[in-house]
């Protein structure tokens, strides 16, 4: 059997190690790194409860994406982790409630298309996909059709509802 | 496709090895990328995780994949209601398979996962979330207060 270690070389074990170490609050190391030899872990009890706590941040943020404010700040305020994990959406919140002033020229600013969609964009790139609709939705209207369904595309990926049925419209057209 | 000889093992950390089918394969990108850089017969230790977790995923990937490939008779609809029930399972189960998907980059497995939590989360309050998947809450009333405040000053910064 041709066995290959690609991305760490052992010399007692030349397999290739997906550590899987159940994320653990108190152990930041499994953060960082995803890859390790297998003989430097110690292995977890499969039936160890789960601690939700201590989601990784992609995957709890990946969760949170579609989200409205009244949702994420629920979910913020569970646990001092998943409050920092979910800090960049809600920071997506207040460039979205930004981004909707400018575009409808509410709350004492004048009508700004453009800056409207710098403040949607600037929300999806915190990951909201509110705000990708919303973007995608100015560039529709100017006629930018492959920038409109691209950012559909994404949302809808992340499980956005209207996020699919702009983009299921969009290909319709 | 199909070479018996050229398979991808996964080894659990119940030392279960399970050969796995090339067309599995190509649903994990991170398999797919040992297949393709040369490294199409050896073992990979999926390290803590149990069997049983890992032949659901192999279910799931098989599953979808021959679904794509029209091997399968089974109608969009049928397939999603499959996986419906495919994440009606404990906690601990679910867990393990967000991780799963995450680290072996089963893109379509995590959607479904994490879509999974995302509807035990909305519409509750924080402590029906906390009470719901068991975390404890180690805000201090001071750093709770924060977050709550962080809307009301943004807002009231941008004059709404």
């Amino acid at each position: 059997m041709n066995r290959k270690t690609l991305l760490y070389r052992s010399d007692a074990s030349r397999f290739i190690a997906f550590p899987f170490s159940k994320p653990d609050g108190r152990d930041a190391k499994t953060k960082s790194s995803r890859w390790s030899k297998v003989s430097s872990e110690s292995s977890s009890s499969p039936t160890n409860d789960p601690d939700f706590s201590a989601l990784p941040f992609d995957i709890l943020t990946k969760i949170a994406a579609p989200f409205n404010f009244p949702n994420l700040l629920a979910a913020s305020l569970v646990c001092r982790s998943w409050g920092d994990a979910l800090r960049a959406l809600r920071e997506a919140m207040v460039l979205l409630r930004q981004g909707k002033q400018f575009k409808h020229g509410r709350g004492g600013v004048g009508r700004n298309l453009e800056k409207a969609l710098v403040s949607f964009l600037k929300g999806a790139a915190r990951g909201s996909t509110l705000a990708m609709v919303d973007a995608g939705l100015i560039y529709w209207e100017r006629g930018q059709k492959e920038e409109a369904i691209a950012l559909y595309q994404k949302a809808a990926a992340l499980g956005d509802a209207a996020g699919q049925c702009n983009l299921g419209i969009s290909y319709l057209n | 496709m199909g070479s018996t000889s050229t398979k991808i093992k996964l080894r659990t950390s119940n030392q279960k090895v399970f050969k796995v089918e090339e067309a599995v394969e190509v649903q994990s990108l991170m398999i797919k990328y040992f297949y393709e850089n040369g490294c199409p017969s050896c073992v990979i230790l999926v390290h803590s995780v149990s069997s049983n977790i890992l032949s659901k995923i192999l279910d799931y990937c098989k599953k979808h994949v021959n679904s794509a490939a029209g091997k399968e008779d089974i109608s969009l609809e049928e397939l999603y209601e499959w996986d419906a029930n495919f994440v009606k399972v404990d906690q601990n189960t679910l867990f393990d398979l967000i991780l799963v998907a995450n680290c072996l980059k089963i893109e379509s497995l995590l959607d479904l996962t994490c879509q999974t939590i995302a509807n035990m989360i909305k519409g509750k309050r924080p402590e029906e979330i906390r009470t719901t998947f068991n975390i404890k809450n180690n805000y201090t009333p001071e750093a709770e207060e924060a977050v709550r405040r962080e809307k009301k000053w943004a807002f009231n910064m941008l004059g709404v």
